[in-house]
């Protein structure tokens, strides 16, 4: 299976990323992901040129990474910048280097053409860093193909069967989903009214009675889902379709079996709606 | 609340892959009205990967033909 190349994908959370190399399979591309000591964030393969052993084995110096097994150290551009005992290299001795882009509490890596990496492209994570705007982040493993996981979150009719606890609620399966494919981008929406509510908005809204509520789904590709959801009582003055709750997700390929999903449940106002706390481990 | 629906997405998909892996049928996935947009985000990597795949091999043509050839009159 083929993945797109020229196209950024989700590398990593910023707080994921500390002092330590962190090292991600990307679209079955090893890759180190490392903050120099400029506060930059720079994605070589993982690869060391030498022996292949890997780069993130080692550690940060300064603005380079250097090797675990034998030291050898590459500048952000993958440019070899020291070798011990200044052994002479030659001039393609060098790390592959991907460009990347730290934005929206994400870091993106481009794993195609260089020069088309251009940064307008990165789809809007804006919710995540928004003012007044707070959320729960999370980065998921999942051992599935990326495109059963966009499915899935393309099709919110499952929640009625799968989610019976959390998001499942009236008129989702029967509601007809509207899809409408701009361009490159899949948008899709279900708008229901007066249904039975559902427990997350019971939990979430206090809501316990007839509820209107919205689904609006937006898919760029590869990776992309953004998901804004709503709900008010039955007829109620706010109006329709404000955002009570924005999903953004990216799935990003690690294999075609495997797939890190990043994953920010945001809303406005305060984070302690009980939404989005997260479920205590007994 | 939200964490566990998406414990709860994980569960079903990563069965799924394990059933479509271990599937000998060789039958294909069937999409129903609810998967449209679904489907309509495949259709569009396909696309793009065609897109990548003819640009690469653009380039690699363009490269070829730009290519000095050993032993031709340098200034042809």
């Amino acid at each position: 299976m083929k993945f797109l190349r020229n196209q950024w994908y989700t590398a990593a959370t910023s707080t994921e990323l500390g002092a330590k190399p962190l090292a991600r399979t990307i679209c079955n591309e090893p890759l180190v992901i490392f903050r120099a000591e400029d506060g930059t964030v720079a994605v070589l393969t993982d690869r060391c040129p030498h022996r292949k052993a890997p780069l993130s084995s080692g550690e940060v110096v300064g603005n380079d990474i250097q090797c675990g097994y034998h030291g050898i150290r590459f500048a952000a551009d993958g440019a070899c910048t020291h070798v011990p005992g200044n052994v002479p290299v030659g001039r393609n001795f060098r790390a592959r280097c991907f460009p990347a882009r730290e934005v929206h509490g994400l870091i993106f890596v481009w794993l195609g053409e260089a020069a088309l990496a251009d940064p307008a492209l990165i789809p809007d994570f804006g919710e995540n860093v928004k003012p007044g705007w707070t959320g729960v982040h999370g980065m998921l493993y999942v051992k599935a193909n990326y495109q059963l996981l966009i499915d899935n979150i393309l099709d919110l009719t499952h929640v009625v069967f799968v989610h019976k606890t959390t998001l499942a609620g009236g008129g989702v399966a029967e509601t007809p989903l509207q899809v409408e494919i701009d361009g490159d981008m899949v948008r899709a929406q279900r708008l229901m009214h007066n249904v039975d509510t559902a427990p997350i908005y019971k939990a979430a809204r206090n809501l316990h009675g007839k509820i209107d509520r919205w689904q609006f789904l937006e898919f760029r590709p590869p990776i992309y889902a953004r998901i804004t959801l709503g709900a008010r009582e039955a007829g109620s003055d706010l109006p329709f379709g404000t955002p009570t709750h924005v999903v953004l997700n990216s799935f990003t390929p690690e294999t075609e079996r495997t797939t890190h999903i990043s994953g920010r449940r945001c809303a406005p106002g305060g984070s302690t709606t009980p939404a989005f706390r997260r479920p205590t481990r007994t | 609340m939200t964490d566990l629906a998406f414990a709860e997405d994980a569960r079903i998909v990563e069965a799924q892959q394990r059933l479509i892996d271990s599937d000998p049928s060789g039958l294909p996935l069937v999409s129903l009205a609810f998967d449209r947009a679904g489907l309509a985000a495949r259709r569009i990597i396909k696309r793009k990967l065609e897109e990548e795949e003819q640009a690469a091999v653009r380039a690699v043509n363009a490269s070829s033909q730009r290519a000095p050839v050993r032993g031709a009159d340098a200034t042809a």
